[in-house]
């Protein structure tokens, strides 16, 4: 219960100072609509293609903007001596980890929640009929990008060239997440394709199923990563963040 | 000077081997040759980078400096033979695949990973100043992750990468004649792998050593 409340008071902290500035999330949301943007010019073939291509420019609009959310969500703490306050308090390290990773997920959250429509708009992606597994594997994959992504900021908290080496040593450990994202997403999105064509009475297709399997084989995968990363980010959390 | 040379005489016989003693291949010809020094430096590769994370694991725990200098050694011998497999397989693939270099495979993409975390790994060491050796001891760690997906990649996700760590026994699909070679190579890099290590590794020793000695002197003369 203790750890519980201790949890929730580092993410309310966060949630508290994102209310009264609201510069992270303007800026994460406008950063990643304007990665889609100028992925969608530099790719652009035609509609069809770019449909495609929809569900990797989506997932490495979230890859930046949450990159830039993660070094913003210490940038801050940084500014005021805020992270050795915090582990002045009684609160226990895994508690501080937990905080702050839940408030950066709450806050790729929200700008996913505005940029999906967007997307769906932009690329005239059928979502709605997938809405259930699409929100799970967004969720997911935004766990296990939080993860790590809160662990390698904290720990780059004090580094010199932080904003250089976040991305250089993050990303490359974050990548099978964003694969199994990416990979989720066109899955799904084929399935909705196809059926939608089978409802105009198209005959369906055969491979939906295997189409289907795949999915759910990225979907757990998603999940392994996301255990994983969650157990090794909170339990290195301790052992980095002294002083 | 005698790892040196124990290291030359192992080569020497590795290389005879390869060349002399082991029939050549019918369809891949010379380029076969490849394969002696792709498949071992694929595993010393896999095996130091566990060793890494093994050791990176238990300084975060433990604080003592010699498992950092464990981990450094064995974090640099890692990208030696990460950039080996890196680049002899490719020219394999070359030859095999009809024609392409690289192709998006999952052990293909784990070993490129694996090989950029280990850049980064370097970069946050030299870069980071105080400090650097616990968030480099914490990226080794996913780095160890790595590796074990880089091991299972193929029997997870298949790709076309062959596999020759069989469930039978090391290497039990491949010609017998083309065995001794392989396990000579393989002895003669596992060799070079753990010289290079130690050596690295007492590199490090000295370092520290060398930096506690002048904080030693710096202080005495204040």
């Amino acid at each position: 219960m203790n750890v519980l409340r201790q949890i929730g008071a580092v993410f309310y902290k966060d949630l508290l100072v994102e209310a009264r500035t609201r510069e992270t999330i303007l800026s994460m949301l406008v950063f990643a609509v304007l990665i889609g943007l100028v992925f969608t010019f530099a790719v652009f073939v035609n509609q069809e293609t770019i449909r495609k291509i929809a569900p990797g420019i989506f997932w490495v609009a979230i890859t930046f903007s949450g990159t830039l959310g993660l070094s913003r969500s210490f940038a801050r703490e940084r500014e005021a001596g805020g992270l050795r306050g915090l582990l002045m308090t009684p609160a226990g390290r895994g508690a501080i980890f937990a905080g702050k990773m839940l408030a950066n997920v709450a806050f790729m959250v929200v700008v996913e929640l505005l940029l999906i429509p967007l997307f769906s708009i932009f690329f005239d992606l059928p979502l709605l009929e997938v809405a259930g597994s699409f929100a799970a594997v967004v969720l997911l994959g935004t766990i296990g990008f939080a993860a790590v992504g809160t662990l390698f900021a904290a720990m780059l908290e004090n580094a010199r060239l932080r904003e250089l080496l976040l991305p250089v040593i993050f990303y490359p450990i974050v990548v099978p997440v964003i694969i199994a994202g990416v990979e989720a997403t066109g899955g799904l999105l084929f399935l909705s394709d196809a059926a939608r064509a089978a409802a105009k009475g198209a005959a369906t297709l055969g491979s939906m199923d295997a189409i289907r399997d795949k999915v759910w084989q990225w979907i757990q995968i998603l999940m392994a990563f996301d255990a994983i990363f969650l157990a090794a980010s909170a339990w290195i959390f301790e052992y980095l963040v002294t002083e | 000077l005698t790892l040196v040379l124990c290291g030359a005489a192992l080569v020497g016989v590795a290389l005879y081997s390869i060349f002399a003693l082991a029939p050549i291949e019918a369809r891949m010809g010379i380029a076969q040759k490849i394969f002696y020094f792709h498949v071992p430096a694929g595993m010393a590769m896999v095996l130091l980078a566990g060793g890494c994370a093994l050791a990176s694991l238990v300084f975060l725990i433990s604080r003592k400096e010699i498992f950092d200098e464990i981990a450094v050694a064995a974090a640099e011998v890692t990208m030696v033979f990460a950039t080996i497999s890196l680049i002899t397989g490719p020219l394999w693939a070359r030859k095999a695949w009809s024609g392409v270099w690289w192709t998006w495979d999952a052990r293909l993409t784990s070993t490129l990973l694996l090989w950029i975390v280990l850049a980064g790994y370097h970069m946050l060491r030299g870069l980071s100043g105080e400090g650097a050796r616990r968030f480099s001891a914490g990226l080794a760690i996913f780095a160890g992750v790595d590796a074990v997906l880089v091991y299972l990649s193929v029997k997870l996700w298949g790709g076309q990468h062959p596999i020759v760590m069989q469930d039978e026994g090391l290497g039990s699909n491949i010609h017998p004649g083309m065995r001794l070679p392989l396990f000579l190579s393989m002895g003669a890099y596992f060799f070079i792998g753990a010289a290079l290590f130690w050596l690295r590794m007492g590199l490090e020793r000295t370092r520290n050593r060398l930096r506690a000695l002048k904080l030693q002197v710096s202080e005495r003369m204040e």
